[in-house]
This record gives C-alpha cells, sequence and structure tokens, in this order.
C-alpha cells in the first residue's frame, strides 16, 4: 500500500476542506512499501473497551488479526493506546470462544433446566427461543420478556435490539448494563440541562490549566484521556494543577499536586462546600449577568428513599435478617448527627425518623435566597467533620487541602475542568451529586467554555453512542426521547413505520427491576447481550439463584463463556467488535464506525443478526394484540391498523422491523470503496456457511442491514440537536461529535460561538440551554411547592440544592470498614475477554483485597494471604494486598470485580440512586477476617 | 440426538474445551469459562496466586513481543520502582537510551521522543486551531510526528501500557498467532518507522 502525501491529502477531501498538514516522519514511504510484501491489510476502528473511544489500527492477514497499533490520526489518542487498546488484537482469539449455540438438555435431547449443556444448529436454538419468549407472553404479557442490553452494543445492535423489543415484543423490558455505569449522569444532565451528554470535548485538557478528578481513577480506567493530562501537566507543572478526589488512594493520585480523600458519599458536602465559599465567601466571583439570563435555582424531595425493595413487595421471604437490616432504611431512616446540620434547612434534627417515599425527579423552582439558605450548614468546619477519609490526617490539614481547591475553582483567570465517573455515578445520590458538580461551574460562569468545565466520563466503548443515544433503557426512545410521552411515540412509530398505539407507554423495568422481577417469577424468558450482567451486578447470589431456580428460560449471547453464560439455559455464540460492522460514541460525543476485519469464530454470528433472525418467528398476530400490563393499562389491538399499512396477519417482525422496503434500499456493493473487499457476513453470508436459524447454509440478506440501521435511526436525531453525519462519512474520517451540522462537529455545546443550535435559540446571546425536558417548573422553596403555576425556563439551566445524606449502610461494629469495588487497569470490566489474554491475565491474574497496613493487623491478615471478605449479603475470598497501586487510608478496602473466582458481586448491595436507578458499587459495609 | 457425556474432569478451568466439540457432547456449567468451583458456594475456591517475575531489572530475559510493535512487558520484578510519580520515574533511570545500553535494559524508542499530537490552541476568533490553523472538524488534522529532546508527557505513564508478569498460575491458552514481518522484531519496536502504515484506509 504505497502512500503518497498527494494520495493521503486527496483521500481526505471526503472530510472536509480544511487543510491537512503533512507527516514528518521520514520513513513512512518505505514502511508503506514493505507493506504490500508482507500482505497486511490495514484498517482504522474504535477501541473495544472504555468509554475514551481511542481510534486504533488493526492488521489483518490471511483472515486473521495479527497487529494492533495506536491511530496516529484518531484525534483522541493520537498514536497511542493503553495495554489493553494494544490487546485488542487477542481478545477474539481466546481458546474457548464459543463456537456453537449451546442448550442444557436431558439425555433425550429435551431441554432441561437442570441438564448440561450440549451444542445444538442455529434452528433448535431459535426453535427453543421462540417457544419460551411465547409462553412468557402468555403468562405475564410483554412485560415477562426482557433483555438485559449493553454500552457496548454497537450503535446499529442497540437500536436493533431496541426495536425488536419495543416495537416487536412491545415490551420495555430492556435496560443495559449502562444502568449500573451512568444512569446518574444522564438525569443530571436531564435534570440541568434538559438534555443528555456533556457541553465539552477532550480539548479541554490541552486549553485548561485546572483539572479535578472526582471519583474518578483516571490514571487507570481512561488512561489516554491521563496520558494528555500527564502530557498538560508536565508542559507546564508549576502552572498546571490537579487534585485528585477519590475515598482512596489510587494511580490518580501519584501525579496531582493535591489529593482529598474523602469519607464515602460525603462529595455532596464538598460540592457544596465550594458553592458556599463561592456565596457567602467571595461573591463578587458569582458572574450575576450569566446567572440572570441562563439559571434558575431547583429543589426537590429529600426523603426519598435508596432505590431498594419496599416492605410489602414479593420475595422478601429470600433475604435474610441481615440483609433486612440494611433495606428497612427504604421504607424509614433516623436522621444521624452528620445529617443533622445538612437537613436543619428541611426541618429535620437529629434522631428525627424520615419517612422515605418513592419521589420521581419531581423538583420545583426556588429562589437564590433558598439556595443560600440551604448552603449555609457546609462550613469549612463540618464539611471537615463529615468528609475527612483519612483518620490519620488532621482536620487542619483537610481544611487547608479542600480550600485550596474552592481557590482554584474560584480564580477568575483560571480554567477548569472538573472530570468524573464512577465515584460519583455509583451513588446512592448520584442524581444530586452530578447536578452539584454543575452548581460549582455555573455560579462562576465556567461551564460549556474552552477548557472550562463539569465533564461526565463514561465507562463503557458506546454508552453514549448506544445506551443513551439510541437510547436502550426502559423509559427511552432515539434522539432523547421518552415512552411515556405520547408525542415521542408518535414520531417513534411513524419512523418505524409501525401503527399508531403500538409502543408501551410504561418503561420502569430498570435492570434492577428486571433482576427483581426473575427472582420473584415474573419476567420468564430474558436475553442477555454484549453484557456479562449476572457476574457485575450487586447482591448477585440473588439473581444466579433466580436464573437457575425459577421459572424461566435465560439466553446469553457471548462469545466466551462467562458467569451469566454458566447460569443460563441457551449460550448462543456470538462475533466479536471486529467480526462485524459496527460504530461506538464515545464521552466526547464523536462518532466512530468500523469495518468488519474478520469472519467470526466457528459458528458465532453477530447480534444483529440474532435478533433479526429471531423475528423471523414472530408475526402480527402473535404479537400486537390487545394485552393488558401489570399495571392495569392495555396495550390496544393494533392488528387491524397493520392491515391498513400493507401489513398482514402473517407478517413477520422480522420483514417490518429489520427487512423492510427502506432496509433492501441500502445495496451491496463491491465498487462502493467503503464495502470494497471486506466481509459482511450478515449480509453476504461467508465461507463458513453457518446453517441458518431454517437450517439451511446461511446466504446473507442481500441488503446492507447495518447501514440501514444506521441510517434510520440517525434520522432521529437530525434536526433534533442529535445530528449525525451519514454512514459513509464516518468511514472517511476518524470520528465527529455530534451535532454534525452542515459537515461540522460541535465542539462545545450551549456555546452560542460553537453550537449551532444554541446559536439558533439564542441568536444574541453567549449560551442556550436549549434542552427541551423539564423547562416549566412550579415555584417554591426548599420544602416544597407554594406556587404550581408552571413557569418556563425555556433556554436556562438548574442549580439545585441537594443536601449532603448519608449512604444507607455504614460501617458499625459488626461490619466495620467500608468496601468499595471497580476496575483495574489491565481488565475490562468483567474480564471476560481481557482475562483470555495471556499478557494481561499474568498482569493481574486475581482480584485483590486492598487495606491499609495497620486494618491488615488489627483484623489479623497477613499481606498476601487469603482472607474473607463478609457483607450482610455474602462473602468472598481474597488475598490481602497491603503495599499495592491502591492504597486506601484506614477504614476502607477496595477490591476489583474483573475475577470470577472473586465474585465481590455477592458481597456488593443493590441499592441505587432512587432518581437514575443506578447500583451503588461504590460503598457497603464488610468485615475481613483470615480464612 | 443422542448424547453421550464425557469425562468432565479432563477439562479445567483453562481448557481448550469448545475445540472439535461435536454435537454428541455435553459438559456442566462448572466446566465452562475460568472457574471451575461452583458459582453458589465461596468455601473450595481458591483465587490464584500473584506472584512476579523474581528477577531484579538488568537480571531478567526480556520477554518476546506479543506481536509486532506490541509494548514490551516487563521481565523484572518491580518492587520499589512505583509508583511512577511526577518527581521520579524510576522506569526511565534506566530505560533511557544512551544508558538503557549499559544496564541491559530496553531503550525507550523513538516513537516515545516523538509527539504526534497537534498542538491545540484557540485562534483570536475563538475558533479550534490545530498546530495554528483553524480546523472545521478535529479529524480533519492527519497526522504529525514532532521529535522531542525528551520522553513525551503522553508517555511519561510506562504503567499504563508496559506490566510485570506473574510466574503462577495458568494463563488461559489464547490461539492468536504471531506474524513478526521483520526478523528481530520480536525484540524490539520499529514503530517510528510505520506508524502511518496503512493510515489511508479508503482510497
Amino acid at each position: 500500500m504505497a502512500l503518497s502525501r498527494r494520495d493521503f491529502l486527496k483521500s481526505s477531501a471526503a472530510a472536509s476542506a480544511a487543510a491537512a498538514v503533512g507527516m514528518n516522519v521520514p520513513t513512512e514511504l518505505q514502511a508503506a512499501s514493505k507493506n504490500a510484501e508482507s500482505g497486511w491489510r490495514w484498517d482504522k476502528a474504535a477501541c473495544r473497551f472504555c468509554g475514551t473511544g481511542c481510534g486504533i489500527m488493526l492488521a489483518t492477514k490471511g483472515g486473521k488479526i495479527v497487529a494492533v497499533k495506536g491511530d496516529p490520526a484518531a484525534p483522541v489518542n493520537r498514536g497511542l493506546n493503553c495495554i489493553k487498546g494494544y490487546f485488542n488484537a487477542k481478545i477474539m482469539y481466546g481458546a474457548d470462544r464459543l463456537k456453537q449455540p449451546l442448550l442444557r438438555m436431558d439425555a433425550d435431547g429435551k431441554f432441561d433446566k437442570q441438564g448440561k449443556f450440549a451444542p445444538v444448529s442455529w434452528e433448535r436454538a431459535f426453535d427453543e427461543m421462540e417457544v419460551h419468549a411465547k409462553k412468557a407472553l402468555k403468562a405475564n404479557g410483554p412485560e415477562s420478556v426482557g433483555v438485559f442490553g449493553s454500552g457496548q452494543y454497537t450503535v446499529m445492535e442497540g437500536y436493533a435490539a431496541q426495536k425488536m423489543m419495543k416495537a416487536g415484543f412491545r415490551s420495555n423490558a430492556i435496560d443495559p448494563n449502562a444502568r449500573h455505569c451512568m444512569a446518574s449522569a444522564v438525569v443530571g444532565f436531564y435534570q440541568t440541562f434538559g438534555i443528555d451528554e456533556p457541553a465539552g470535548c477532550y480539548d479541554d485538557i490541552e486549553l485548561t490549566d485546572t483539572i479535578l478528578t472526582w471519583g474518578s481513577n483516571m490514571a487507570e480506567m481512561h488512561p489516554i484521556l491521563w496520558s494528555r493530562v500527564t502530557d498538560r501537566k508536565l508542559s507546564d507543572p508549576k502552572n498546571v494543577k490537579i487534585i485528585n478526589l477519590s475515598t482512596y488512594r489510587h494511580r490518580t493520585s501519584d501525579l496531582a499536586d493535591e489529593e482529598i480523600i474523602f469519607k464515602p458519599s460525603s462529595d455532596l458536602a464538598l460540592w457544596n462546600y465550594i458553592a458556599r465559599e463561592i456565596v457567602y465567601n467571595n461573591p463578587e466571583s458569582i458572574d450575576w449577568d450569566f446567572i440572570k439570563e441562563n439559571i434558575v435555582f431547583a429543589a426537590s424531595p429529600v426523603n426519598m428513599g435508596y432505590g431498594m425493595k419496599r416492605a410489602g413487595d414479593k420475595s422478601m421471604d429470600k433475604y435474610t435478617a441481615a440483609e433486612k437490616e440494611t433495606m428497612a432504611k427504604e421504607m424509614v431512616k433516623v436522621i444521624s448527627e452528620d445529617e443533622a446540620p445538612a437537613l436543619k434547612p428541611y426541618g429535620y434534627k437529629a434522631g428525627d425518623k424520615m419517612v422515605n417515599k418513592p419521589a420521581g425527579l419531581k423538583h420545583w423552582e426556588i429562589s437564590f435566597e433558598e439556595y443560600k439558605k440551604f448552603l449555609e450548614p457546609y462550613t469549612a468546619e463540618y464539611v471537615t467533620k463529615v468528609s475527612k477519609g483519612d483518620p490519620d490526617e488532621s482536620d487542619a490539614e483537610f481544611m487547608r487541602k479542600i480550600k485550596f481547591m474552592a481557590d482554584l475553582y474560584i480564580e477568575k483567570s483560571r480554567k477548569v475542568v472538573s472530570f468524573w465517573t464512577m465515584g460519583m455515578n455509583q451513588h446512592t445520590r448520584g442524581t444530586w451529586v452530578n447536578t452539584l458538580a454543575y452548581n460549582v461551574h455555573f455560579l462562576l460562569n465556567k461551564q460549556a467554555k474552552p477548557g472550562s468545565g463539569a465533564f461526565s466520563l463514561t465507562g463503557q466503548p458506546s454508552a453514549c453512542g448506544t445506551a443513551r443515544e439510541v437510547g436502550t433503557f426502559t423509559h427511552r426512545l432515539p434522539a432523547d426521547m421518552m415512552v411515556k410521552n405520547p408525542k415521542h411515540r408518535a414520531i417513534t412509530e411513524k419512523g418505524w413505520n409501525i401503527p399508531a398505539g403500538t409502543l408501551n407507554p410504561i418503561g420502569n423495568q430498570h435492570i434492577m427491576k428486571i433482576f427483581r422481577d426473575i427472582e420473584d417469577g415474573f419476567v420468564k424468558f430474558a436475553w442477555i447481550q454484549v453484557t456479562n450482567i449476572f457476574h457485575s451486578t450487586a447482591s448477585a447470589s440473588h439473581w444466579i439463584k433466580a436464573a437457575r431456580e425459577m421459572d424461566n428460560f435465560i439466553v446469553c449471547s457471548d462469545p466466551y463463556p462467562g458467569i451469566s453464560a454458566k447460569v443460563s439455559d441457551l449460550i448462543l455464540p456470538t462475533a466479536m467488535i471486529y467480526e462485524k460492522w459496527g460504530a461506538y460514541g464515545n464521552a466526547e460525543r464523536r462518532t466512530q464506525h468500523w469495518r468488519q476485519q474478520v469472519l467470526p469464530a466457528g459458528e458465532a454470528m453477530s447480534d444483529t443478526w440474532q435478533m433479526a433472525e429471531f423475528m423471523k418467528r414472530f408475526t402480527v398476530k402473535d404479537l400486537w394484540a390487545e394485552s393488558t400490563l401489570r399495571n392495569g393499562t392495555k396495550l390496544p389491538n393494533v392488528i387491524s391498523d397493520a392491515k391498513k399499512m400493507g401489513y398482514n396477519e402473517n407478517t413477520t417482525m422480522h420483514e417490518i422491523l429489520f427487512a423492510n422496503k427502506r432496509a433492501k434500499s441500502y445495496k451491496l456493493n463491491q465498487d462502493d470503496p467503503i464495502q470494497a473487499g471486506f466481509d459482511n457476513s450478515e449480509c453476504l453470508g461467508d465461507s463458513r456457511n453457518v446453517k441458518g436459524s431454517d437450517g439451511k447454509v446461511w446466504e446473507g440478506y442481500g441488503f446492507f442491514i447495518q447501514k440501514y440501521l444506521f441510517e434510520e435511526y440517525a434520522d432521529f436525531g437530525r434536526g433534533h440537536a442529535h445530528d449525525l453525519a451519514d454512514f459513509d462519512t464516518y468511514h472517511r474520517v476518524r470520528g465527529l461529535k455530534w451535532p454534525v451540522v452542515d459537515g461540522k462537529e460541535t465542539q462545545w455545546r450551549f456555546n452560542t460561538k460553537y453550537d449551532p443550535y444554541a446559536k439558533k435559540a439564542n441568536p444574541d446571546g453567549e449560551f442556550a440551554f436549549y434542552g427541551p425536558l423539564a423547562k416549566a417548573l412550579s415555584q417554591g422553596d426548599l420544602l416544597g411547592v407554594k406556587d404550581k403555576t408552571k413557569k418556563s425556563l425555556k433556554n436556562k439551566a438548574k442549580i439545585f440544592a441537594r443536601p449532603y445524606m448519608d449512604p444507607p449502610e455504614m460501617p458499625d461494629e459488626k461490619y466495620p470498614l467500608w468496601m468499595s469495588t471497580g476496575r483495574v487497569l489491565e481488565h475490562w470490566h468483567t474480564g471476560t475477554m481481557t482475562m483470555r489474554v495471556p499478557e494481561l491475565y499474568r498482569a493481574v491474574p486475581e482480584a485483590l483485597v486492598y487495606i491499609h497496613p495497620d486494618d491488615a493487623k488489627k483484623f489479623d491478615v497477613k499481606q498476601g494471604q487469603l482472607a474473607w471478605i463478609e457483607s450482610r449479603r455474602g462473602k468472598v475470598k481474597a488475598r490481602v494486598e497491603t503495599r499495592g497501586r491502591n492504597r486506601p487510608s484506614r477504614n476502607l478496602v477496595y477490591v476489583p470485580f474483573f475475577d470470577e473466582n472473586v465474585f465481590i458481586n455477592k458481597v456488593c448491595a443493590d441499592y441505587t440512586c432512587p432518581q437514575s436507578k443506578q447500583t451503588d458499587f461504590k460503598k457497603c459495609a464488610v468485615k475481613v477476617y483470615k480464612v | 440426538m443422542k448424547i453421550t457425556k464425557i469425562a468432565l474432569g479432563l477439562f479445567t478451568a483453562a481448557t481448550v474445551f469448545m475445540v472439535g466439540c461435536s454435537a454428541t457432547q455435553s459438559v456442566s456449567e462448572e466446566s465452562l469459562g475460568l472457574r471451575s468451583t461452583s458459582l453458589y458456594s465461596e468455601v473450595d475456591v481458591i483465587p490464584v496466586k500473584t506472584e512476579y517475575i523474581k528477577n531484579a531489572a538488568g537480571e531478567s530475559q526480556l520477554i518476546d513481543r506479543a506481536f509486532e510493535n506490541a509494548p514490551p512487558m516487563i521481565p523484572h520484578n518491580v518492587e520499589g520502582m512505583l509508583p511512577i510519580t511526577i518527581n521520579n520515574n524510576a522506569c526511565t533511570g534506566c530505560h533511557t537510551p544512551g544508558v538503557a545500553e549499559s544496564m541491559n535494559a530496553t531503550a525507550i524508542p523513538k516513537s516515545h521522543f516523538t509527539n504526534f499530537r497537534p498542538d491545540t490552541s484557540l485562534a483570536k476568533n475563538g475558533r479550534i486551531t490545530k498546530e495554528g490553523k483553524e480546523v472545521t472538524n478535529t479529524s480533519d488534522f492527519k497526522v504529525i510526528g514532532k521529535p522531542l529532546t525528551k520522553v513525551s508527557g503522553t508517555r511519561f505513564n510506562c504503567s499504563q501500557c508496559h506490566v510485570p508478569q506473574t510466574i503462577t498460575g495458568t494463563a488461559p491458552i489464547n490461539e492468536f498467532q504471531v506474524n513478526f514481518r521483520t526478523q528481530g522484531h520480536n525484540k524490539k519496536s520499529n514503530l517510528i518507522d510505520n506508524i502511518n502504515e496503512g493510515v489511508n484506509t479508503i482510497k
């Protein structure tokens, strides 16, 4: 592949007219000519792993990946990957790749829930799924058919899953693992801006001079963003400041100017402390012109519980007395001494009982004076009392640090970026703490500006691109539309060419609800896609037991047999990332596409194919008759309307949703430079001659299904501030940040200088926070609504009064330590892929319990020896590490969750933020003792 | 369909059980995947023990690269060398070119002394610029490699790509096939020479 400068420039013409700059690497041409001889083909792709969204270059030879390098043209990472990124090369080649469907069967070859796994054909697999899905529908209606989706779905897969579930099955029991990962960020965005996803972009790193990481170990979890932060820091070490805020010391502290160790959940107090410093002690730093023009103040109920099961719920008999100690707080809790000052403005004092009620997302406008009254308690002394996380640090030292931090935010000439990830999202007050971050940036007018902003980083590679933008959540439809909104349903029904009234308006089966519905015996058919959810969900013992013991049928599509596959009834062998065409959207709104590089292993087929094939088994008459939901809502019979649209009773959902007229208009064409020379197993079939869902050799759809799914999906966002470019453009560029308007990406949303939608909304102003959700509020004070008249706050954002509160479980005499879980650099989530790469396995072969040496001594456990970690929910064994990469202060331990042999989610609790329904994996109470 | 049960004891967590699996075999839950003990009890499970290579720096044997220009694994013990902090990067002490050779250490390659990121700043009109030129889209700016006299700041955190290896436990089998185009590249990098190779993906 000879590559001349002229060729190179020519090729970029489609991307834009902007001048490209030459290549300064002298041996380029020589290397390019060598490449031609070696038979290697290089192509671009997105990394499989985190939300950073690095570009990689993949080399293939003889139908196999042979190398990976960082893509020097990718703006995110410019030629550098982290260790996981490089080892994308090997993730598809673990020797125990699943190559055939596996069904639990008895000796006669019949399905047997207690049986062992035996290989079956795809046809048999779909036969079995069809029987059990139909049985579930008959038993409990559409809500009993569920999908565990993913923030690792490609955009097209997520969209296919959404269509299958919401249009086909009329079920909203689809929710992604992204619920565990950034639901709190999403509700924070909705409540603050009225629209999802960050204002800023990664260029903020090079443009800022102050970076704060809040509950975000960027050094391990977003290593390439951290490499950009490091580069920025080293370029000007005196002026550029980094502060790391965490509940335990980790690698991100290693390069920080200051490290602030705080008690779990007390980030709420720290944010309010900074706001108080601004409002009470530095009022001149408030940009009142900005506030008056763009901001309103708001409040919401505080007695909203913790997202646990409520008294009287089903299956309470399956919970132990110890578990119920914590669960009781869902109904009522006693106000602690720590909480009392923060809750005084709400009329509570220490010792009072707070009766919790589901509060939903309700909030109302308050005055600045009310907000100021709310902030009053957060003095340095009070915040030090509730927040200081290292018992061996003096109060004075902690106060010095938090003052230093507040001063950095406040310093007028300083640009500031606040990054956060799971620490602020996996939090029983996750929505609250997300909104508190924007407060500080708003007060100082340091939001949605180059180099300044509160910036929520996502964990997964397409949590933004798929889970959020496509809307694979129970309550969502594409492009920020909601199932409960009749107008949104109508738009979606039109876009999908399905009868009006097909879509189900009740979307309440978030991921924990689906698990609890399985435990209750209500959900009877569940399909796990692109996630190892039985490994990664808290209170795990309940769910693995429910999968095996209740009357249900669990299907798991996975390339490798992880815990989820093992507890399933049917395992489907699934094509991995570079074995299919796809696209991901990263945390800076950058959408990135790739082509199928190699054929899938064995008989594996993609998730898209699996869903499209399954939909051949269901017709209009099977799914679109009347049905009654469990709350009594009736879904109307839409069969006659379907007939008016040209469908008949026996038209399959496959034809309607995946192989319709529009779909067939996307042609396969080997003269198309995008398609030329690349496989497409779903559309063309391939040389493996896999026997498909009808037992015949799979020969392909004959049209470009991935392009169809992408374009149809993208139409929902175009013209609605979610504009994506066309499919082909993405194959010619290294991603674009939406909204892409007239071929131009958007760097900073809501800022009229950069965002055409903001400019349109507010032509003469600097900002327009134009998101449409919750943009008319009643008026009131901290205690509640006083005037129900709704006042419009068009183009405005909100500053919320949200107090410090204790989490529902805290260390006590029986369980004296805090426990937090999370990832390590070398492994991705549950390790299903990375534990099969020998280099990564050997780098970190087991999950350790990181503990302070004094605590190790106190609890009589020794470095390198096994210890039990036990909570009210269960216990696991892990080896003790007192001097590793994570160095907690006394009173807290950290145990990563990637290791199947250290199944820490049996220990974690499934309480959630009651607003976002995101589980708090970051804090529970445990004891540690020797084995 | 006739199911013949096979001896499950043959299969350990890391065993390649699916290879050659025919329609006549059945397998238990425990024989699948990386955990060979029951998922429903923690009593019998023993995590793999972490024990890193003991050889001191300079006294270890180079580990072959996983593929062309893959980041090399650390073949020596790193105790006392981490963490890397702003004032103390123990790795560079031995691996800096010029020093490395005499320390029997792999020299940091040229790719690490190159800045691949265009300068980012704002023009007077507030628009974003790359290397001083306004860009419409950040991906418009193709590739650049500016030589540096120091290790690039982006590559200062050695441990984000280079990790030590344990000697305990059996790593799962991986069937990736190594293909080095040039002899000797199992031991060294030529990334700087071919980082831009193939970047032009659509003609």
